[in-house]
């Protein structure tokens, strides 16, 4: 039993897997559908021609998947990273695991790398049921636009968990490490009011997906991909050396 | 000594949770480090097993913390594990990874042989201590620490895990608390002593229990025990005698020496019938009791009757 088995049961075995997977391929099928049948239904709301929708376009449907699940599936990311990541939320299992590893970074790496992965997964896997019920439903949306718009999105689900990481070092419960890093999360975009750091910021990923699949060149968030990239093993460093400082 | 603590002190604010602890643990024993609650024993063992920091004082330790293991006083698991994939678990990590055949041994050893397929989650706080001991020893460390093992188990389970500290004080050393002197006695050969964060007391079990024995003897007649004990009263050497029933008296003497010279010829010139003479060993609880009531005695009072040996 390694220490990624254990991360890999801890996945399977408490069905965070389908906590995690479970709203992103609801959002994925749900989105194209919403935008595919959105004549009809304000038709049916207000009548024939009360309503005139401009000329929809396939990407729509994707952009209405990334939209549904920005906020909700970034905060399941965040509750179930934080259930697996604080370390010290039981202070007698975190005496049965600090007592036998020679660093924290045994335990963190394989937590924070599974926990991301699992989330990046989920994502992928929403977005492919999006792409093909936007194909199905509203036309074909080119892969290359696709695949750029999902490395995006991929990379801010991973800079949000090891923003989860970072809190749990912060904080002992789960509840608050859950708080902080939402607080954290959606306090970043407020920052980004200010333009010349919002165009840097990770935060600029968070709509990153939507933008690009909608037409925006990918340039426009090459800087903050890059600046998340820093980021994440910097937010890692920090956070196992506030562990290795911690009492239990 | 394998380990060793130099005017250890932790303060948590005003309160001062050790003050100036010279721990002394010699290698391969088995260190039971007793103490009514709140006197300090969790919190020296987690600055022992490194999870806490003291706020003074040093810790000497002879090898090296990965070679260490510890087992808290609640122990809890991730529940979705089973008995075998924890200990696996537990092995690995500490760099020892246990072969098939050794997790099953001390599984079988914990009394955990018939609950191997089980979720540690559905686990009785019994059954998650032994298995907690299990999980600890697994890692053949040099050094366990094992913070009230058998503060939950049943009879049968104390019997368990004591098997198991006594098992790895073959190989390992132990440093093992408890509030059941019984148990300290039962399988330490030395003690600590932890009173309001301070060491009061520490060495070799035999030594304190022998440092605290006092002189008692039980004397069981045939008949008439009260007439024997009123016989005894009169005697220089005796300090107390009393018919605990009725026809048993306890008889105190002021040394052994004194009492192995008289007792007999006292119990003829009584005409008492006797059926048995015992002397009355000390238990770490009534010492322990003794040294947390009053001032230890001074050298000059140590008596000279044999400590009761361990069982």
């Amino acid at each position: 039993m390694t220490v990624w088995r254990l991360e890999w049961l801890r996945l399977i075995r408490t069905r965070r897997w389908m906590v995690l997977a479970g709203p992103f391929v609801f959002f994925g099928l749900a989105g194209p559908i919403s935008i595919h049948y959105l004549p009809q239904l304000l038709a049916s709301e207000f009548g024939d021609g009360a309503i005139k929708l401009p000329k929809q376009v396939p990407a729509q449907g994707l952009a209405e998947y990334s939209a549904q699940i920005s906020g909700l599936g970034l905060i399941i990311v965040v509750a179930v990273a934080a259930g697996a990541l604080c370390i010290d939320a039981t202070p007698t299992l975190a005496t049965f695991y600090r007592t036998r590893v020679k660093s924290i970074r045994t335990l963190m790496v394989p937590r924070y790398t599974v926990i991301a992965a699992a989330a990046v997964a989920s994502f992928m896997i929403g977005t492919l049921a999006a792409w093909y019920e936007t194909t199905v439903l509203l036309g074909p949306v080119p892969f290359s636009k696709v695949a750029t718009a999902t490395a995006f999105g991929s990379l801010y689900l991973a800079f949000a968990v090891a923003v989860v990481a970072l809190a749990s070092s912060l904080v002992r419960s789960t509840l608050a490490t859950v708080g902080i890093s939402l607080s954290l999360l959606f306090l970043l975009p407020l920052i980004g009011i200010y333009r010349p750091l919002g165009r840097v910021l990770p935060s600029a990923l968070a709509g990153a997906f939507g933008s690009v699949v909608l037409g925006e060149g990918p340039g426009t968030f090459i800087r903050p991909a890059l600046l998340t990239l820093a980021l994440i093993p910097l937010l890692l460093l920090f956070t196992i050396s506030r562990y290795s400082r911690r009492e239990v | 000594m394998i380990v060793s603590t130099n005017a250890l002190t932790k303060q948590y604010g005003d309160r001062t949770a050790l003050d100036h602890v010279d721990l002394e643990v010699p290698e391969r024993c088995v260190y039971g480090l007793v103490g009514p609650n709140g006197a300090g024993k969790t919190t020296l063992l987690s600055i022992l097993g490194g999870l806490r920091q003291p706020t003074s004082g040093t810790v000497n330790l002879k090898v090296s913390r990965q070679r260490w293991a510890m087992c808290p006083d609640a122990p809890t698991f991730e529940p979705w594990l089973t008995p075998p994939e924890l200990l696996d678990l537990s092995g690995r990590l500490a760099g020892h990874p246990p072969s098939s055949d050794e997790v099953h041994t001390l599984l079988d050893e914990a009394g955990l042989a018939d609950s191997v397929k089980r979720r540690v989650g559905g686990f009785s706080r019994g059954m998650t201590q032994r298995l907690a001991v299990a999980a600890t020893i697994v890692a053949r460390p040099e050094v366990v620490i094992l913070d009230e093992p058998c503060s939950a188990l049943d009879p049968a389970g104390r019997v368990e895990v004591l098997d198991l500290v006594r098992r790895a004080g073959e190989s390992s050393t132990v440093i093992f608390s408890s509030h059941v002197l019984a148990d300290v006695q039962r399988v330490c050969d030395t003690v600590g002593v932890l009173a309001d964060g301070r060491l009061i007391h520490q060495g070799p079990l035999e030594g304190l229990l022998a440092r605290f024995a006092r002189p008692v003897w039980t004397v069981e007649v045939r008949r008439s025990a009260e007439s024997v004990a009123a016989a005894f009263t009169a005697l220089q050497w005796v300090t107390e005698s009393v018919a605990t029933g009725p026809t048993t008296l306890r008889i105190e003497a002021t040394s052994a020496g004194a009492a192995e010279r008289g007792l007999a010829g006292a119990l003829h010139a009584a005409r008492a019938r006797v059926v048995s003479i015992m002397p009355e060993s000390p238990d770490l609880e009534s010492v322990f009791l003794a040294m947390t009531a009053a001032p230890p005695p001074s050298e000059r009072d140590v008596p000279d009757v044999p400590a009761r040996s361990r069982g």
